[in-house]
């Protein structure tokens, strides 16, 4: 079975961030062979002052292959791995979520809220009590701090449902980063879905890429896709830039 | 280039002041890169991409 797993407010100015805590304790997940996590997304949230974030109110979210049989340990573990493993004076929170279980409207709930939260502020009532509607598909908790983290966290998991948002934590390292290739290609190579335009439109796979040093990647339809700017010529790209990409 | 509220200091470029952030970062002593996936542009170092700096709805204070 496929779970959501998404955390939030774990750091401090000094400490590791909270992608690096999330791909850590799916690295223990792994190693206690209760499931194996899939790549990690970047939701970024609601920039208000009034909102206590360490620096930029991001959440982090993958999804877990969970061992049959294995939830029950699985959130114990992700339970103690959170109250053990983050910074001083933050605020964490975790949630996780039955995606596979859940029905359409609940579903559609979730996205509704973790989309809400990139334009308004929400309180640690208002993310307990969507979560507590169902409470046999959504775990929803805090491990110190204020707690804030679990409104963060159950947006993330809204945010990954709908597929739209984000981008992927980490970067590609091309081997050949100077040379022309394929975009289909590169794709492929690199488990990216599709490459599309900064305009949404789908990128021929036929059309080449100069992809460069490094390559960021964003989640578009569930799946890591890379965007693309025109190069000099038709039909040849390059990656977006950093700048290019804050939206996402 | 920075602005002092209830002792507090923001950057005045906004968001999309690129090279007056790299220039700061360049000759602050503080200056500590970000983890990367939070970084929003190609420079190393600029304050945009400082992890002593925390986003505003216009821009960004400095925490240093």
């Amino acid at each position: 079975m496929k779970i959501l797993l998404c955390i939030d407010d774990t750091d401090n100015l000094d400490s590791i961030g909270t992608g690096e805590v999330l791909q850590n304790l799916c690295e223990e997940l792994d190693k206690e062979g209760l499931g194996k996590g899939g790549f990690v997304s970047r939701h970024q949230l609601f920039v208000h002052e009034d909102i206590p974030y360490t620096s930029h109110n991001s959440s982090m979210c993958c999804q877990v292959e969970l061992e049959s049989g294995k939830f029950t340990v699985l959130l114990e573990l992700c339970r103690e791995y959170m109250a053990g493993n983050c910074a001083e004076g933050s605020d964490p929170g975790l949630c996780i979520v039955l995606h596979e279980t859940i029905e359409a409207s609940e579903k559609e709930e979730l996205i509704t809220y973790g989309q809400a939260a990139k334009v308004k502020i929400f309180t640690k009532e208002e993310a307990y009590a969507l979560a507590a509607k169902y409470p046999t598909k959504v775990f929803l908790s805090e491990h110190g701090g204020t707690g804030q983290g679990i409104i963060g966290a159950l947006a993330g998991c809204g945010l990954r449902l709908y597929g739209n948002d984000g981008r992927m934590k980490g970067k590609i390292y091309p081997q050949e980063p100077k040379s022309v290739q394929k975009v289909g290609e590169f794709c492929a190579k690199h488990n990216l879905i599709c490459a599309m335009t900064l305009d949404g439109q789908l990128i021929d796979g036929n059309d080449t890429l100069i992809p460069g040093e490094e390559v960021k990647a964003v989640i578009l339809n569930h799946q890591p896709t890379i965007i693309l700017s025109p190069d000099k010529e038709p039909g040849m790209w390059r990656p977006a830039d950093k700048k290019q990409l804050k939206k996402y | 280039m920075w602005k002092y509220k209830d002792g507090r200091k923001f950057f005045t470029g906004g968001k999309d002041d690129y090279q007056q952030a790299a220039t700061i970062a360049a000759a602050c002593e503080h200056f500590a890169a970000d983890v990367e996936d939070e970084w929003v542009c190609e420079d190393a170092c600029s304050c945009y991409n400082c992890r002593y700096r925390r986003w505003t709805s216009e821009s960004f204070q400095c925490m240093k």
